[in-house]
């Protein structure tokens, strides 16, 4: 198995929690710049210690992640990260300029070698907010953005587009991606829709805020969808979310975990937003997705395979599970808590520790 | 060959486009453009008689030149007149045009005669292809940009060759602005303004 260190660059400052969108009022100028920096050294920290990949995504009007842009951020790790692949999981596609992702992906796999994984995400519900996109409109942009941006990225010749949602009239893009004939794409989603689209367009598939059975689920539907697709995914075509904190010992591990606050999803933190997605037909046939981002106690969050706690060998036995009922190859590991030298430590540790262990699952 | 008006009556131009297909084809697409412009079906297949059609054209409504849509193979008429009459045709808009596969082969013999003399056209061209095409794949539009690089191309997403008919409003926009603007379609008019 491969592992990825997701670090959504989260304000170190107090906060109020499970507010969305919280008010500017709260962001002091310097902590952000030191939640930024932390953020650096942890990426630079988990190239130094083997991680397979460093990965950054796109929220907003949030403390806890401060990448509304992870371009920018991909960015500056270009410049940090020497060994590791950088994964953007990713831009938020409908609510963006697809022209603009194309451009940027391009821009960061000339920046890095072609190490660049590009996830092309419908973002958390909340996202549309941000922009003022219909949410019931976002599966038809994304497939839309994705068509194009895989043109921009393969077209030796300008060209146009005459979509339902985009519109150029000329398009050619400079530089061209480094890696051929494009960046590795994949998409996210545990709905049959996500399932069937990667499978159609032959991308891989991340799996985020869900339970190692509804993965286990959703991968097996993914497999049987790409084999009539005509193709076999391998087990880097599949990634599973998984945040995580490794301490010498379980005991540890579990006392730091017990000092950080509970995480609470985005569109949770406001009740109005996360109605009107309901009402909209964001979640399509997976309806379920509304209730599985609900907040739980840690031990629900173990068991259900949403964080990893505990000692190097506890983490081993954890992620054993994901492989074996999953079949993921890639897992993408969000620090589950920012406890300054602990989380340095814990990072060490995985890289140390965890990943020489799965290498062979 | 047919060059009976059937649809200027409601045109708001006297600019006038040739439209090489058979009669019963893309009558959304050609109901559309008729809004704006007089539009005259003809069913030529070579360049004699689509000379004939566009003189008759002229002679009917005083327009010349005159702008040719070409759906298909017709592409092959519709480009030769173009580099041996240049200065009856305005503009050429190519639907799903059948000169290259996807390798950038030519596809006939006929093909093969005008791909090589592509490079010589001077006339605006527009090269329309769906997405979804077979017979014009949208991987053969590089190679009408390769050979000439004033052709535009611009792929219509969703549609296979039977763009004209799956998504006629969106072809309709493309084919009166180019008839009107030419290669200055590239710069986008339309206001984006939500409230005055």
């Amino acid at each position: 198995m491969k592992a990825a260190l997701f670090c959504t660059s989260r304000y170190i400052g107090a906060t109020p929690e499970g507010v969305w969108p919280l008010p500017a009022k709260y962001c002091e100028p310097e902590t952000a710049a030191r939640s930024m920096e932390t953020t650096l050294e942890q990426f630079r920290l988990a190239d130094q210690f083997g991680f397979d990949w460093v990965t950054v995504a796109e929220h907003h009007f949030s403390a806890l992640s401060m990448t509304p842009n992870p371009m920018i951020f991909a960015g500056a790790l270009s410049q940090v990260v020497k060994r590791a692949k950088i994964a953007v999981l990713g831009p938020t596609l409908p609510i963006l300029n697809p022209v603009r992702v194309a451009e940027e992906f391009a821009m960061l796999d000339t920046m890095t070698g072609g190490r660049i994984v590009a996830g092309m995400m419908r973002g958390t519900p909340n996202e549309y907010v941000t922009y003022n996109f219909n949410p019931s409109e976002s599966r038809a942009r994304f497939a839309e953005a994705l068509e194009i941006i895989r043109r921009a990225w393969t077209e030796p010749e300008p060209f146009g587009w005459q979509g339902r949602y985009y519109q150029y009239r000329s398009i050619s893009i400079w530089p061209r991606p480094v890696q051929k004939p494009h960046p590795p794409i994949y998409m996210s989603g545990s709905s049959p829709e996500a399932g069937e689209f990667a499978a159609r367009n032959r991308l891989g598939l991340g799996f985020a805020f869900t339970t190692i059975g509804e993965a286990a689920k959703a991968a097996a539907y993914f497999r049987a969808q790409a084999r009539e697709a005509g193709w076999e995914p391998k087990p880097d075509d599949v990634i599973y979310r998984v945040g995580f904190h490794v301490a010498p010992s379980d005991d540890e591990a579990f006392a730091d975990m017990s000092r950080t606050a509970p995480r609470v999803a985005l569109t949770n933190s406001n009740a109005a937003i996360s109605a009107a997605i309901v009402e909209s037909s964001y979640y399509g046939r997976d309806a379920a997705q509304a209730t599985r981002t609900a907040t739980r106690t840690l031990q629900d969050r173990i068991e259900a395979g949403q964080i990893l706690v505990g000692s190097p060998e506890t983490i081993v036995r954890q992620i054993a599970r994901i492989k074996s009922e999953i079949g993921a190859g890639i897992l993408d590991c969000p620090l589950a808590a920012q406890l300054g030298e602990r989380t340095l430590r814990s990072i060490e540790l995985f890289g140390t520790e965890v990943l020489p262990r799965i290498r062979e699952l | 060959m047919s060059t009976e008006p059937q649809m200027g009556a409601t045109s708001t131009t006297d600019e006038a486009v040739l439209w090489l297909a058979a009669k019963d084809s893309a009558a959304a697409l050609k109901r559309l453009v008729a809004a704006q412009y007089r539009v005259v079906e003809c069913e030529a297949h070579e360049t004699a008689s689509l000379v004939r059609a566009m003189e008759e054209a002229s002679a009917r409504f005083g327009a010349t030149p005159i702008s040719l849509v070409a759906e298909g193979a017709d592409a092959v008429p519709a480009l030769l007149l173009a580099l041996d009459e240049p200065q009856r045709v305005a503009s050429i808009i190519l639907l799903a045009p059948q000169i290259f596969d996807a390798d950038g082969k030519a596809l006939s013999a006929a093909s093969e005669t005008v791909a090589a003399r592509l490079s010589a056209i001077e006339t605006p061209v527009l090269a329309l292809f769906g997405t979804k095409a077979r017979a014009a794949p949208p991987e053969a539009a590089r190679y009408y940009r390769a050979r000439n690089p004033r052709c535009h191309l611009i792929f219509v997403y969703d549609a296979g060759e039977k763009m004209a008919e799956e998504r006629p409003e969106a072809v309709a926009e493309l084919v009166a602005d180019f008839v009107q603007r030419r290669d200055r379609f590239l710069v986008r008019q339309h206001e984006d303004r939500l409230y005055r």
